[in-house]
């Protein structure tokens, strides 16, 4: 998937919130790309804009979004409609509110092959449905169990079989761990990595949390104030992290084997979606900031064969590599 | 007390429903106080007019089976139907509020009794309980507003209940108590301030309700003297000329009832909705 | 909660007037009449052997007897008056739903101006007075344009049928029931004339609560995660309105229904005397003006014990369409 500078607005009474901005990102086939960011950095956004997911009163204001070379974007709705879930599917981040809890389990299957291929009979959807759930570890007899009978964990179960039963080449994960316990956690993260070595997917994990980055990402995208930051081949982003927002963030994950008196934070608070400092989004808490900064805002600059970060400290990277 | 006022100023959702009802509620109230110096005919004179008569420049709301001007009585219409939807809500919120603070606050078994029995009012039919006390105890302004009160007090009871059930576990109060605030300080510096949003809403509500019980009641027979003017006992009269087409007995009075009523409510439905932005 | 309703009936109208009988008489107090009455009625007996009288009574469907004179049990009157009742507020709610509900969700799913029409409408009907909208509709549909009739159940000349069993005719006392079960088409029609106007009037009112509470619980639900998430999966924008969001917002309606059943009755009272038509409520109102007060007392107690079963059987159905609250 290629996605060409795409924005995406919220408009509320007379506030607009400018929740993604210019964004530029290559998803590529087969790789699990890491989306980090705080909280209202855009992330879930973009997550839900790529899907066509975003309603009013937010809208998709610019970009191009190309999927096995169609625009995404120029789709009907209803060619939109029958791309979700056969070609990209997304999994949620708190099960406990995803599943329709009047539904059976084996009836959200039924109802979801069936939207997509009139033809499906009840048995025969039933029986994709059971297979899935068994892949995923969860017997058959529980097809026919309401929501709330399952844990957390194996409602997220069931999220992923949902969005693995039409066999799309794209998942979206929006923070598909953040509302489970560790122990769950990793096993669901087992099972992404599981399946998407099975199934040849390409992933989009959409994440706060570094460490699940470290763990599945082979390349890693950091967002702040609805602006790419920075992207990377995850040992990179992690051994030589370029932007000062990605040092930052790594600065403040705590390590295990220090004895660290305080822990570091980033001082001072992301910015208005609403109202945005002038420049770049991240100057005012930025420890290398200096006059441009706070100016114009930033490109962003290729910084090795793979990777390019927004900032304008890296021209002088850049000079740096190309005189080696 | 602010926030009893921030919702009439600033921008936002609610706010042109309550200035609409707002403004219908100021006109009713105004005309029904000024009655007797903007009426321009003695409402009860009987043969007054020419009877069954549609309006006309002279009438111009026309007159009724019994001669009198409808405009007269249009205009002296509503001070009944006021007077008992104030005093009802008076009552209601003089005995509601109170014994909703103090029975949610302290809780156990007195409560779980009291909330019973409230419930038990609360789920019977209004116009049936009104009627029967009504029919008991006779028709008077006194005793109309409190077979009104009594089928709406559960509602303020219910309302003040849940808001103190909810805040007696917030960490500020325990913060409170533990520096020693006794009881009653709790209940009005905390509580009380947060309830009285809630209140103004059922209020409203509660105003509307009145008025279209009270002309329910007139309705049927058991409203006051028939002599008074009144919106409700227009209808019951003027019922019995619509069979010959005389709309004029019957529009009038119905439209001043449902105005009062919609005024109130769409000052509740605006100030509910200023003060809960899941709504917008 | 139903004890608590019925000893509220109790009081009220046994305990606080003193005795009832000095109430139906008041001016005319022949105190040789007034004894006789007091004594047939069972009034002169200790209080809390009346009360035991009255919960015992009622549980042999017992209603008391009336005070109008002939002292005739209340029971059958109530009885033959009450399926009038049933058969107003069973259309006047499948009205009130049909319009609350789709308005309701309507609104929600439109936003912007038709949203505040929908919510401005829910007010707006919600105040209306039950019979001046009555009123309104007799004179338009009755009286300018005779179009529908306006009052009364059934056309002069036409009886009320019902399904026959080996040469006897079982009749509900509901005649758009009795006429489909016993074939009768005129009938039927007939009935379902007399019906349009009351249960348009009374629906009509009610349904402001049904697009009120509707409206807002779309709104709710139409942004919760399941909705996204159904989406996401492809399914139709119908399906996705329809058996996720509406299914969910609707669900705490059901709750409510008990009430709205009650404020159906306050409003049936007012539709039956509007549309003379011969239900429970004008009977109540009638007895009331006739200061019948036994009869009144049997009335409501009964009117009180419907509602709770309503109550009862709406709290059942809340189970069935719950799947969280059932086990």
């Amino acid at each position: 998937m290629d996605i060409q500078g795409l924005s995406v607005e919220y408009r509320t009474g007379d506030v607009t919130a400018r929740a993604v901005q210019d964004v530029s990102l290559e998803l590529r086939k087969g790789e699990t790309l890491g989306l980090v960011g705080e909280s209202g950095s855009g992330k879930s956004t973009l997550g839900l804009a790529l899907m066509g997911l975003i309603q009013p009163p937010g809208y998709i204001t610019a970009g191009e979004i190309t999927f096995d070379g169609v625009d995404l974007r120029r789709l009907g709705s209803d060619d939109l409609r029958n791309l979700r879930g056969t070609k990209i599917a997304m999994i949620f981040q708190d099960p406990m509110t995803s599943l329709n809890p009047v539904k059976k389990i084996g009836d959200h299957f039924i109802e979801y092959i069936q939207a997509h291929d009139a033809h499906a009979s009840k048995q025969k959807a039933r029986a994709i449905a059971e297979t899935v759930l068994a892949d995923l570890g969860i017997p058959a007899s529980r097809v026919d169990d309401y929501p709330h009978q399952f844990s957390g964990g194996m409602r997220q179960r069931v999220m992923v079989g949902l969005a693995l039963a039409l066999n799309p080449s794209l998942i979206i994960a929006d923070e598909p761990t953040t509302a489970l316990d560790v122990i769950v956690e990793a096993q669901i993260l087992k099972l992404l990595r599981d399946l998407k070595t099975k199934y040849s997917l390409s992933l989009l994990l959409i994440t706060h949390n570094m460490g699940i980055v470290a763990e599945m990402a082979d390349r890693v995208a950091v967002m702040y104030a609805g602006k790419i930051a920075e992207v990377a081949p995850t040992t990179e982003i992690f051994e030589d992290p370029k932007h000062p927002y990605t040092k930052a963030l790594l600065d403040t994950i705590p390590n295990i084997q220090v004895e660290d008196k305080i822990l570091n934070t980033i001082p001072g608070s992301p910015p208005s979606l609403t109202d945005p400092p002038p420049g770049c989004p991240f100057h005012p808490r930025c420890p290398y900031a200096f006059e441009r900064c706070r100016a114009e805002v930033p490109e962003s600059v290729v910084t090795g064969t793979d990777s390019e970060a927004a900032c304008f400290l890296l021209e002088g990277v850049i000079a740096r590599h190309s005189s080696k | 007390m602010g926030n009893l006022i921030s919702p009439l100023v600033g921008k936002g959702h609610g706010r042109p429903l309550m200035l609409v009802g707002i403004g219908i509620a100021l006109f009713i109230t105004l005309m029904s106080i000024a009655a007797p110096f903007i009426s321009p005919h003695d409402p009860t004179l009987i043969g007054f007019g020419p009877v069954d008569r549609a309006p006309s420049a002279q009438f111009p709301l026309g007159t009724d089976q019994y001669g009198r001007d409808l405009l007269s009585r249009t205009i002296w219409g509503g001070r009944f139907m006021l007077l008992v939807a104030v005093t009802a809500v008076l009552i209601c919120m003089a005995v509601g509020l109170p014994i909703g603070l103090v029975s949610a606050y302290n809780g156990g078994n007195l409560d779980r009794t009291v909330a019973l029995v409230m419930d038990s009012i609360y789920a019977f039919p209004s116009l049936v309980l009104a009627i029967i006390i009504i029919s008991v105890f006779g028709v008077s302004i006194i005793n109309e507003s409190l077979a009104i009160a009594v089928v709406y007090i559960p509602t303020y009871f219910r309302v003040v209940r849940s808001q103190v059930l909810a805040i007696k576990e917030m960490p500020y109060v325990d913060a409170a108590k533990s520096v020693g605030a006794s009881g009653p300080a709790i209940l009005l510096k905390y509580i009380l301030p947060n309830v009285i949003s809630s209140i103004v809403v059922v209020g409203t509500v509660n105003f509307a309700d009145s008025i279209l019980t009270t002309a329910g009641l007139d309705f049927i027979g058991l409203g006051l003297p028939v002599t008074l003017p009144d919106w409700g006992i227009d209808l019951f009269y003027g019922r019995q000329l619509l069979p010959i087409g005389a709309w004029w007995t019957i529009f009038f009075s119905g439209l001043m009832i449902l105005l009062a009523a919609l005024g109130f409510s769409l000052i509740s439905e605006g100030y509910a909705e200023r003060m809960n932005p899941k709504l917008r | 909660m139903i004890m608590i309703l019925l000893s509220i009936v109790f009081i009220i109208m046994r305990v606080l007037p003193g005795n009832p009988v000095l109430l139906r008489f008041e001016k005319n107090a022949n105190p040789a009449l007034i004894a006789a009455f007091t004594h047939q009625l069972g009034l002169d007996r200790p209080l809390y052997l009346q009360y035991f009288d009255y919960l015992w009574g009622l549980l042999h469907g017992d209603f008391g007897t009336s005070m109008a004179g002939s002292f005739e049990p209340v029971g059958p009157e109530i009885l033959s008056r009450f399926p009038a009742t049933l058969e107003l507020t069973f259309y006047a709610f499948i009205v009130a739903v049909v319009v609350g509900v789709f308005l309701g969700a309507f609104g929600a799913r439109k936003g912007g101006a038709p949203d505040e029409a929908v919510k401005v409408f829910g007010i707006l009907i919600y105040a209306f007075p039950v019979f001046f909208l009555g009123m309104i509709l007799q004179l338009v549909f009755g009286v300018w344009i005779h179009l529908l009739p306006v009052t009364g159940r059934l056309g002069a000349g036409i009886q009320p049928t019902g399904l026959s069993v080996g040469g006897v005719q079982y009749q509900t006392g509901i005649y758009t029931l009795d006429s489909l079960l016993s074939g009768n088409v005129t009938e039927f029609i007939d009935a379902v004339k007399h019906l349009i106007l009351p249960a348009t009037a009374l629906g009509l009112v009610i349904s402001g609560v049904f697009v009120r509470m509707t409206r807002a619980n779309m709104m709710e639900t139409m942004r919760s995660d399941f909705v996204t998430a159904a989406r996401a999966r492809g399914l139709k924008e119908k399906t996705v309105v329809y058996s996720y969001a509406l299914r969910n917002a609707m669900l705490p309606i059901v709750t409510i229904m008990g009430l709205q059943f009650a404020i159906l009755l306050s409003g049936a009272i007012l539709t039956e005397t509007e549309f003379s038509i011969l239900g429970l409520g004008s009977y109540l109102v009638d007895r009331v003006n006739f200061r019948d007060y036994t009869a009144v007392q049997g009335a409501v107690v009964f009117l009180a014990l419907l509602i709770s079963s309503i109550s009862l059987i709406v709290d059942i159905l809340y189970a069935y369409l719950d799947p969280r609250v059932r086990l």
